[in-house]
């Protein structure tokens, strides 16, 4: 009886064997085949997506944040001349710095778009979006579609900066770039971010390059200018 | 694996679980009559409950498997599968939300190969040894296991609801699952009744 039970322990034993070598393989098999890359809101690590409403100056569109992506796009080979970067702040239309920044931010958008007449910039489209949130909890800061809509486009009749002043008096001209409406904070939640204004810039490969939060000595528009190869570099 | 798009290569992955569901099904004794032959143990009803749920387990395995590597490479930035309106294992699989376990954080198509991996060895080892006494507990254990794989399957088909797409990898899967509960479900019946012994 004795024998009898050792032989069964060794069924169980030499299978599991088998069952964990195949486990192993496959592991193994996946592991020489592909890369994977982590999804986060560190540099390194694959932006999370954002899919959403936008304004964009003439009404609420659908916005995918992957359909910026050139998935082709590698850093090695340096091709930026077709992908485009993406910059993008996390923002609330009552947030003083926001308010306060605004025209640093539109500027810079403008700046670095490939254009003719601007000498200073030669390197590949730094396309730029601003998520708009609702900071819950902090006095005056209610928002809406409304606030977002006046403080893109600078119009009159909605306060911002924790509700003490018209949206359209904020500094700089109207935005021209896609502002997202993520009053809900659920882009806001999935980046883990805690507080406005968040800066990430974004390879075309979907790959976070710079992180507001890593460096907080540094401008979003000096990383662009660091990390962004341009002609003849 | 460009020479082939992503439904062919779930189809080719499939066929053995596709005759293994035949194996299982009331129509396994005629279908197998023909491979008897050359597989003695076809013969019996264990031996075809046995064969038609192994080669279930290796298929969902294998597709299970597949389901992390097609995670990994769209992690990558690459996409997989062949896209239409509804069918599209890219947007679920890639779907950070719902691609990982609540509270266990692993990825799902992780926890499917271990779980196919389990099964694997419940029934090798069945197969091994089938009169051992702990023949029974191994069988109970198959069924009760895929048994609660349903809630697990109708929270990954709450999530496709969700987004709107199928994950035909995903879906291929979840029928494995379902084939091996009528599995373990027949071979314990075929147990308690003593027959399995006769066999």
């Amino acid at each position: 009886m004795k024998i009898k039970d050792d032989e069964n322990g060794d069924a169980r034993m030499d299978t599991a064997l088998t069952a964990i070598a195949l486990f192993l393989a496959a592991m193994m098999v996946i592991g020489f085949t592909s890369n994977p890359v982590a999804t986060g809101t560190k540099e390194g690590e694959r932006a999370p997506n954002i899919v959403g409403k936008a304004y964009n100056g003439s009404g609420w569109q659908d916005f995918d944040l992957q359909s910026y992506y050139d998935y082709e796009w590698d850093i090695e080979n340096n091709d930026t001349k077709d992908s485009q970067w993406v910059m993008i702040e996390f923002m609330d239309t009552d947030c003083p710095y926001c308010f306060n920044s605004a025209q640093e931010y539109q500027d810079a958008s403008t700046f670095f778009t490939p254009n003719p007449n601007n000498p200073n910039w030669k390197g590949p489209h730094v396309s730029f979006i601003a998520s708009a949130t609702e900071l819950t909890g902090l006095n005056g800061h209610d928002s809406s579609r409304a606030e977002i809509e006046a403080f893109r486009d600078k119009t009159e009749g909605e306060m911002c900066n924790s509700g003490n002043v018209d949206c359209s008096s904020r500094d700089g001209s109207p935005y021209s770039i896609p502002f997202i409406d993520d009053l809900d904070k659920t882009s806001m939640d999935n980046w883990k971010i805690g507080g406005t204004p968040a800066y990430f810039l974004i390879q075309p490969d979907g790959i976070i390059a710079w992180a507001s939060h890593e460096h907080q000595e540094e401008k979003f528009h000096e990383a662009i200018i660091r990390l962004v190869p341009q002609d003849g570099e | 694996m460009e020479f082939m798009d992503s439904n062919t290569i779930l189809a080719l992955l499939s066929i053995p679980m596709v005759i293994g569901a035949l194996l299982i099904s009331p129509a396994g004794e005629s279908f197998s009559a023909s491979l008897s032959e050359k597989f003695p143990s076809l013969k019996t009803l264990r031996g075809r409950l046995l064969a038609g749920s192994t080669l279930i387990a290796f298929s969902g395995f294998v597709i299970a498997a597949m389901t992390l590597w097609i995670s990994n490479t769209i992690s990558e930035g690459a996409g997989f599968c062949v896209v239409n309106n509804m069918f599209s294992c890219d947007d679920v699989i890639g779907n950070a939300e719902y691609n990982t376990m609540p509270f266990l954080g692993i990825r799902w198509a992780l926890f499917g190969i271990m779980i196919y991996t389990f099964f694997l060895w419940l029934l090798m080892s069945i197969n091994k040894e089938p009169q051992a006494e702990w023949v029974g507990t191994n069988i109970k254990l198959g069924f009760m296991i895929t048994a609660t794989g349903v809630l697990a399957i109708a929270w990954l088909m709450y999530a496709e609801y969700q987004m709107e797409k199928i994950c035909p990898y995903c879906t291929a899967t979840h029928i494995g699952n379902l084939l091996l509960i009528y599995g373990f479900w027949k071979m314990g019946k075929l147990h308690d009744s003593g027959d399995w012994h006769k066999n």
